[in-house]
């Protein structure tokens, strides 16, 4: 196990320096010049050539590169371009806001999901599971663009409960940091609270019919651990893989959620450097999420084992 | 007709650079009104002057202003850098200048409280206003007005509004608090133009020991001035806090204890927030929501021309048809601008078919949409199509989210291509691209066009003479170069508008491009905000502003 947790770190650590390389130099190919878009129209040739030539931006890309991976070793993500604050600072403000919406969302979407897979499963083709399919598809097929503008409609303007925008960090109080995340969590939790209970649904109804069940039935267990213990644990499987990738899409594509809640999360951060060709965050935000990715993949992958014993890692 | 006051002002000489003024009538406070009124003529302000607001009302004080801003971060609050004018209204509070332009279009002093300019029109002499203070406890002196200077001045800083100084010969520290301006030619511009804290930036005061001490880097996101805010707490694309600054100079303001502005990008989200109150202001409301918030008795909404011009522009250098004046008229006649503001714009620009917007009173001519030759005519532009015979064509459209232009893009194609044989192909770029294009005339068909027009030089001169600033797309008439500069150096007033409907006659004949709309301001409060005014200058003044 240990040896390959090694192995497996050693490929972390390649797979984001193969990342962060391949953002390097393709942000740089594509059109559109930071100190441009920063200074504006209002620039002269002769200060857009001076910014670059501050910022480095007139070297080699090798160079360049050179510098960022040397800084990179040292932990210096640089500073932005756009607005001269510094990566680690922007992405330190933006991961917490995009890490508790996910969480949120996630545990939302399991509190929903799991329960109505099982019984959804267990009474197949009956009125619960018609009931819990429709709102499944709905879920799904409603983009979250829409929803969450229907729910600021609903919750803030016409009920006044929830606030319609912002994010409040948790030093401010429980109440106020969770009050500004429901709605934000809820619109990004809804497209996967239908995944996972059709997963669920699916993974369950395989294992039901499988030999052991009907042993664990044979042997008089009551239903409630033969459901929960037995059948649940090994449909939990695939189910766990959606929720690895569900979750990491969470923290990575939260971007629609973001811009329409107005919260500076990392999506919104990555977008809106992209769009500024604002190098240096783009490259830190890349590298934050490559990150992320391996570690929900390594994470899941450590979960099977102690979810089914028989996978085991040489 | 413009009131007459205004047309009088014009009785002086563009070409003299004292606009007929006297030293002594130039040296303040206070400026006489008619120094006033030139200098806001000279500097292209003159058309706003008709718009000077009422005077305010008995004010009360204190709260915690939330404010919504319609960008997606502030991402440049150092002067020497703004270039975006959402955040010069947000910074516009924690800076001073020597001098600021005040909601009624008139110079004031500022750091600067009093000034004296020598018979020549070039020595400036400032008194400088005692006991100042920036938001971290340093000093104000003329020091500081020397390091502003040369740091806007050097070109290794890369300030964008260098070219703002290149008229000062010298700048000299006479005392502690008296600093002197040698100007390479008179200029009575030079208030305005230089020396405001906004719009100018180029002098707005900025703190050497914070500089030094965070950086310039930091400086953009947490910058120390000696206005009226200090910034509290900035956090990037999610808050920028600013706090009542006890220190400030003049005594009583700001009236507010606290504004915190809060990035909104999404309209929809801050429409929502401005409903339900969280944020009590808007900077900027896009024209589909305003019926809703029209509607809301606990909101105001205050609006007012925007000064530029929107509209389809045939660049000749690529596409070879656009070349025949029959062609470009035609296209510009086969426009059904009516229905194009309706569907395109949700009914809230001024459709028009020139490039003089209603901002610039005195210059402004309703009648045009039906008048001139560009007027919506498609059995016209059917026929000049036909006599160019050209037979079908086939063009792309470069646009952008830009003003709304996308949904206008998706509207005018279908208007076009039902009157022409012509096939527009919408080809949507970033804002970053997108500029950088229409400047170096890389389209065929470009749906854009001008925007901060205060005098019609920016609207024509800028855009229609051979080989100017922005005409990227090949239009050459030597009439018009002629009749743009003799506008530009004509004295009477009456005469002066008479030679630019000349011009934009003209120019609307020669249709390089199919003008469009106009499109008009809108920003939106609640009820309790008191005291603040929308003034047409960038630099808007939340010191005043206090909460019911």
């Amino acid at each position: 196990m240990r040896r390959y947790l090694c192995k497996r770190l050693l490929y972390a650590v390649l797979v984001m320096w193969g990342v962060a390389t391949l953002v390097f130099f393709m942000l740089r190919a594509i059109p559109g010049d930071p100190v441009s878009v920063m200074l504006g129209p209002e620039a002269t040739p002769e200060a857009v050539a001076q910014l670059r030539h501050n910022l480095g931006l007139d070297r080699p890309f090798y160079v360049q590169y050179v510098f960022w991976l040397w800084n990179l070793g040292r932990g210096d993500l640089g500073r932005s371009i756009v607005n001269g604050e510094r990566v680690l600072v922007l992405l330190g403000q933006a991961a917490p806001r995009t890490f508790a919406i996910a969480v949120l969302a996630l545990a939302i979407s399991l509190a929903v999901a799991l329960p109505a897979g099982i019984v959804s499963a267990l009474k197949k083709h009956t009125f619960p599971d018609h009931v819990a399919t429709v709102v499944a598809f709905l879920g799904l097929s409603m983009p979250n663009f829409w929803l969450g503008i229907v729910l600021i409609l609903v919750f803030a303007v016409k009920l006044g409960w929830l606030p319609a925008l912002g994010y409040v960090p948790l030093s401010e109080g429980f109440w106020p940091w969770l009050r500004h995340l429901l709605l934000p969590a809820f619109t990004s939790g809804t497209a996967f609270a239908a995944i996972i209970m059709r997963m669920t649904r699916s993974a369950m109804l395989e294992v039901l019919h499988a030999p052991y069940i009907s042993t664990a039935r044979a042997k008089g267990l009551r239903e409630r651990v033969v459901i929960l213990k037995h059948a649940l644990k090994n449909a939990l499987i695939p189910v766990i893989t959606v929720i690895g990738i569900a979750f990491s899409l969470l923290l990575v594509g939260a971007v629609v959620v973001e811009e329409v809640f107005a919260i500076q999360g990392l999506g919104r951060t990555l977008v809106r450097s992209i769009i500024n060709r604002d190098f240096p965050v783009v490259q830190g935000a890349i590298l934050l999420i490559a990150g992320i990715f391996v570690g929900m993949n390594l994470l899941v992958d450590i979960l099977y084992t102690y979810i089914n014993p028989r996978i085991r890692y040489e | 007709m413009a009131p007459h006051h205004l047309v009088d002002l014009w009785d002086f000489d563009p070409r003299d650079p004292m606009l007929g003024l006297t030293a002594a009538e130039l040296s303040g406070p206070p400026m006489s009104r008619r120094a006033v009124l030139r200098l806001l003529a000279a500097t292209g302000l003159l058309g706003l002057a008709a718009s000077l607001p009422p005077p305010l009302a008995a004010a009360g004080r204190g709260g915690h202003l939330k404010a919504g801003w319609n960008l997606d971060q502030f991402a440049i609050l150092d002067p020497a850098f703004i270039n975006v004018t959402e955040q010069m209204q947000a910074a516009a509070n924690i800076f001073s200048g020597l001098v600021h332009i005040d909601a009624a279009l008139t110079p004031q002093p500022e750091l600067a409280e009093r000034w004296e300019v020598s018979a020549d029109g070039r020595q400036w002499t400032f008194q400088l206003r005692r006991g100042v203070r920036f938001h971290d406890g340093a000093p104000f002196s003329a020091d500081d007005v020397l390091f502003t200077y040369q740091r806007t001045n050097d070109p290794k800083v890369g300030s964008i509004h260098r070219p703002r100084l290149a008229n000062i010969e010298a700048v000299t520290k006479l005392g502690a608090y008296e600093v002197q301006f040698t100007l390479k030619s008179p200029s009575a511009a030079f208030l305005i133009a230089t020396l405001s804290r906004f719009p100018a930036r180029a002098m707005t005061i900025v703190s050497r020991t914070a500089l030094e001490k965070m950086g310039p880097q930091q400086y953009k996101v947490t910058p120390v001035g000696t206005g009226p805010f200090r910034v509290k707490e900035h956090i990037v694309g999610q808050r920028l806090v600013l706090e009542r600054f006890p220190d400030y100079f003049i005594e009583g303001k700001p009236k507010l204890d606290m504004v915190t502005i809060v990035p909104v990008p999404e309209a929809e989200t801050a429409v929502a927030a401005l409903r339900t109150g969280e944020v009590q202001f808007l900077n900027n409301v896009q024209a589909q929501f305003l019926p809703l918030l029209e509607a809301d008795p606990g909101v105001t909404v205050l609006q007012g021309p925007d000064p530029g011009f929107q509209a389809l522009i045939l660049n000749q250098k690529t596409v070879l048809a656009f070349r025949d004046r029959r062609v470009r008229l035609a296209i510009a006649k086969a426009i059904d601008r009516e229905t194009l503001a309706k569907r395109g714009y949700f009914g809230r620009v001024q459709p028009d078919t020139g490039p003089i917007p209603a901002a610039q009173k005195l210059y402004w001519r309703p009648e045009k949409l039906t008048t001139s030759p560009q007027a919506y005519d498609p059995e016209a532009a059917k026929r000049l199509w036909q006599e160019a015979g050209v037979g079908s064509l086939k063009v792309k459209l470069l646009t952008s989210v830009v003003r709304g232009n996308l949904r206008g893009a998706q509207v005018l194609k279908p208007l076009l291509e039902q009157v022409l044989p012509i096939t527009l192909d919408i080809e949507q770029v970033d804002p970053s691209v997108y500029f950088k294009r229409q400047v170096a005339g890389d389209f065929e068909t470009l749906l854009g066009g001008s925007g901060a027009d205060l005098d019609p030089n920016d609207s024509i001169r800028d855009f229609f003479p051979t080989g100017a600033k922005f005409n990227s797309f090949g239009y050459s008439n030597p009439e018009v170069d002629a009749l743009v500069e003799q506008q530009f150096r004509e004295l009477d007033v009456q005469k002066r508008i008479a030679l630019v409907h000349r011009a934009e006659d003209l120019i609307m004949a020669d249709a390089p491009m199919a003008f469009t709309h106009h499109l008009i301001e809108y920003l939106a409060m609640r009820k309790e905000v008191k005291g603040f005014v929308f003034a047409p200058t960038p630099a808007w003044d939340l010191s005043e502003v206090w909460l019911a």
